[in-house]
């Protein structure tokens, strides 16, 4: 018992959650950046942002020469849950979540803190036509529970098959949604749910009306209480996603890998944002001629005009990094501003964090990076993370980055 | 269309002389590749060669002049080792015999390669392109242009080093279960049988030249002549040896027999012989920087169903090379058909999608940058070395693999020269390529901004003094 109530009052001391940054160069990720400023987080929320901040009593890290900027958000990953065990072979589990796969043990959210990525959307695997449960985390806590930034950003639904005739992919996946629409209406009809203003909790209400939980999330997709995390790996994916969507009016985020490019122009008639993966370029060989295209992937999605968020990938050198993400935008002729929205303020509105997440602005959560460099520079290194007001990682107190990096200053 | 008439009219008109016409690049800023960085000058090319630079080459009129004022040039980068334009790949290898010294891998060059086109897209102008790693005597190593016009101009030179290989590499896939004699019975099968062949085949050699001297009527045998022609040092001697005992045993040879010329190759533990290295100039190309299997501690097998088959595809894990693997199979789980990678590997870190599909472990940063980090240890220890085996995808492109050194404490102007002359010097090529200065071939990168900026791109490519690739209108930044 003792040993507890020490435990807690340790927490509570170490878990300061007032901080004033000062003298540093301000990247908002909002619209206005500070050449010098402040940024002063209280209850772990900013509270201030400005050229000179003044609060007594506040732990203050001096910024002098440094860089602030809001934490980089991964829109989805599977990287936090074990390589191996990242899908369910059945095709149709929308029983499971990530809750109870996310590792904490994980190198991968280590270095989620030593690369600035403060708020993860862990997805289950992309082979699973009908997944589970995401969830979005924060690379800080020892369980699940202390790492959770929103618990059911989505369930993950797969529109690209990963086994057999692409027909035959898209009639299961319609015919699964088909089957939860029919089991859904005969519950309602059977008057064990309907009368949602009674609660206003969806959740509550299905539970109520003793819903099995095997089916419970699939309900709450097709109430509208929950989105739909789609995969397309083609242009024809983007538009059985859609299709599917209007059918059974589903709040859908598009996931899309490089190949459905020749979407872009369609997703930006239609004023659909989406989740680019990491891949930057493909190669295409032209039939006629035998020679070798490549297609910059979010450069075409730029030049339509699709508004998107990119994500990182821990199997390349470059495109493990959200900075480098950015700077490869910028090289392909976006904005640097746009460049770092799309690794921040559009991930965190797409996966729906938008409110808490992805800006240094007063009222959302303290969570921002303090660079020893420009993001953009290729050159800089996290010198502190912090998430809520808490100083959760400090680049002097990782010894083991020291020894691999030898130089970096 | 118009463009192309008016050129042909400048030909036309230009006066018939014995050499070509003249161009003229002015720069906004030029880095010569040998650590020196001119504001504001000129390069002039006249027959594929660099005729002068400086700020102060006058511009003779009616010659061709870009100006390219708004961008940085650079020499076109050197890689060091390369596999590009050999069809299949490392699969590049003979494998009726361990030892293939006379072997030119020039031969099997593929001009048509895409790889050539892709490289030059990269800013790499010059490559030196090896055998495989399967032999432990592959053949001859040779310099390739990137200039996409037939092997007869691009390949530079079919003998630029002997490429042994130590390791793991020569005996993964031998037939361990197969008779004694049969087909798949190929030596050797382990680390310490192809350090064995290595000498035993110098051995041979020297053993060759005196019977030879003896006896005029032993006939010529083109192998060792050409292994006596690196016991000579006329040929530098090109080691891939990616394990600390490995590296060590490539200087144990050299000092055995005399082997004065010697590059060891994806010394991925060359940071830690830095000593051995230096003492006795043994340079190194570094790369690939990307290998998520290096580093950390050892992963366990992570496919026992695979393991269990007891195939020929038992590699040691620590080894594998998941970016050339020696055979292609279809990819079993992600998919995508173009995602090949060898079955006998589930890991695949290559792509997203694999990695989602839950075929891939995510390697740590420190795992991933232990190479990164042994770049700036070398040039610390004064271990000449050059980056080499550049990745085709952004993020883990030759010039990436600087950028990323350059973030991990390597100095700006090394890492460039790291890219340019280092590389041409080790490789012995630095007559021709790696350098902006007289006499040395026009190979040029035009990029909008520092090379080492990540958000810096590359608009223009010259090989030869011709223009390969021109993106400048395209989103003029």
């Amino acid at each position: 018992m003792i040993r507890v109530l020490a435990l807690i009052l340790v927490t509570s001391i170490a878990g300061a959650q007032d901080l004033l940054v000062k003298n540093a160069r301000v990247i908002t990720c909002a619209g206005s950046d500070l050449k010098i400023g402040c940024v002063l987080i209280k209850g772990g929320k900013i509270a201030e942002v400005g050229e000179k901040v003044e609060a007594a009593g506040v732990p203050v890290i001096d910024g002098r020469g440094k860089v602030v900027m809001p934490g980089f958000v991964l829109p989805h990953t599977s990287a936090g849950l074990d390589g191996r065990n990242q899908n369910e072979m059945v095709p149709v589990t929308p029983y499971v979540s990530v809750l109870d796969a996310i590792d904490p043990s994980l190198p991968f959210f280590e270095d989620c803190l030593r690369d600035g990525n403060l708020s993860i959307c862990v997805m289950p695997g992309n082979r699973t036509m009908i997944a589970g449960m995401g969830r979005v985390v924060r690379p800080w806590g020892a369980t699940v529970e202390s790492m959770t930034v929103a618990a059911e950003p989505g369930l993950k639904i797969s529109v690209a098959p990963t086994s057999g005739n692409r027909a035959a992919w898209i009639a299961k996946l319609r015919a699964e949604l088909e089957k939860g629409r029919r089991a859904l209406e005969k519950q309602e009809l059977e008057g064990k749910v309907g009368d949602n203003e009674r609660t206003g909790n969806i959740a509550l209400d299905l539970e109520a009306m003793g819903a099995k939980k095997r089916q419970l999330a699939l309900f709450r997709l097709l109430k509208g209480d929950l989105r739909a995390h789609v995969v397309c790996q083609t242009a024809g994916d983007v538009l059985q996603a859609q299709k599917l969507a209007a059918e059974f009016k589903l709040k859908t985020l598009l996931v899309c890998g490089p190949n459905t490019w020749r979407a872009a122009k369609h997703l930006a008639k239609e004023k659909i944002p989406v989740v680019l993966s990491s891949t930057m370029v493909i190669r295409e060989t032209d039939t006629e001629t035998g020679e070798e295209i490549e297609r910059i992937i979010p450069k075409i999605f730029h030049d339509a005009g699709v508004k998107f968020a990119i994500t990182t990938s821990t199997g390349n050198l470059g495109g493990r990094y959200a900075w480098y993400q950015a700077a490869c935008l910028v090289r392909y002729g976006m904005s640097r501003e746009d460049a770092l929205a799309a690794v921040t303020r559009i991930p965190a509105e797409l996966i729906g964090i938008g409110a808490r997440k992805g800006s240094i602005e007063p009222g959302k959560d303290g969570d921002v990076l303090i660079l020893t460099d420009d993001p953009l520079s290729g050159r800089a290194w996290v010198e502190q993370a912090v998430i809520g007001g808490e100083v959760v990682y400090e680049r002097s107190r990782a010894p083991r980055l020291a020894e691999v990096f030898g130089g970096g200053k | 269309m118009a463009h192309l008439l008016l050129l042909v009219l400048i030909a036309v008109s230009t006066p018939a002389t014995d050499s070509g016409p003249d161009l003229f690049i002015k720069a906004g800023r030029v880095y010569l590749g040998t650590g020196e960085t001119l504001e504001g000058a000129v390069i002039h090319i006249k027959d594929g060669r660099i005729v002068a630079v400086g700020k102060d080459v006058v511009i003779t009129s009616g010659a061709t002049v870009y100006d390219l004022s708004a961008y940085v040039v650079m020499p076109g980068m050197v890689e060091g080792v390369s596999y590009a334009g050999i069809p299949g790949g490392r699969a590049g290898n003979e494998e009726g015999r361990e030892h293939t010294p006379s072997l030119r891998v020039a031969q099997a060059f593929d001009p048509r390669s895409p790889d050539l086109a892709r490289k030059a897209r990269m800013g790499v102008t010059s490559l030196v392109v090896h055998p495989g790693s399967r032999n432990v005597i592959g053949g001859m190593a040779c310099h390739v242009k990137a200039r996409l016009d037939g092997a007869a101009v691009m390949v530079a030179s079919d003998a630029v080093a002997l490429r042994i290989t130590l390791g793991t590499d020569p005996a993964a896939g031998q037939g361990r279960s197969s008779r004694s004699g049969g087909f798949m019975n190929r030596r050797p099968q382990s680390r310490m049988a192809t350090i064995y062949e290595v000498r035993e085949q110098l051995q041979r050699a020297l053993n060759y030249r005196e019977r030879r001297a003896a006896d005029k009527t032993v006939p010529e045998n083109a192998d060792y002549e050409t292994v006596l022609l690196a016991l000579d040092g006329k040929l530098p001697v090109h080691w891939q040896a990616r394990t600390q005992k490995d590296i060590q045993a490539v200087l144990r040879l050299a000092k055995e027999f005399g082997l004065k010329r010697n590059v060891v190759l994806e010394a991925y533990e060359a940071d830690k012989c830095t000593s051995e290295l230096a003492q006795t100039s043994t340079p190194v190309l570094v790369g690939p920087l990307f290998h998520p299997q290096y580093g950390g501690a050892p992963r366990p097998p992570t496919n026992p169903e695979i393991d269990a088959t007891g195939d020929d595809h038992a590699h040691e894990h620590e080894e594998i090379c998941l970016v050339g693997c020696t055979q292609e199979h279809e990819h079993r789980d992600c998919g995508d058909p173009t995602h090949v990678h060898d079955a006998s590997w589930p890991t695949c870190v290559s792509h997203d999608c694999c990695i989602a599909a839950g075929v891939g472990i995510a390697p740590d940063t420190a795992e991933v940058h232990r190479p990164v980090g042994a770049a700036w240890k070398l040039w610390k220890s004064g271990v000449p070395c050059g980056f080499a085996r550049g990745g085709d995808v952004p993020g883990s492109t030759l010039l990436d693999f600087a950028r990323f050194a350059v973030r991990s404490g390597l100095p700006a102007d090394h890492a460039l020269r790291m890219l340019t002359s280092e590389p041409a010097r080790i490789c012995g090529i630095d007559d021709r390529v790696g350098s902006i200065a007289k006499g040395k071939d026009a190979d040029l990168v035009v990029l909008t901004g520092d090379p080492l900026l990540p958000t810096s791109a590359i608009k223009m490519v010259l090989i030869d003094g011709e223009v390969i690739l021109d993106a400048r209108k395209e989103n003029a930044k």
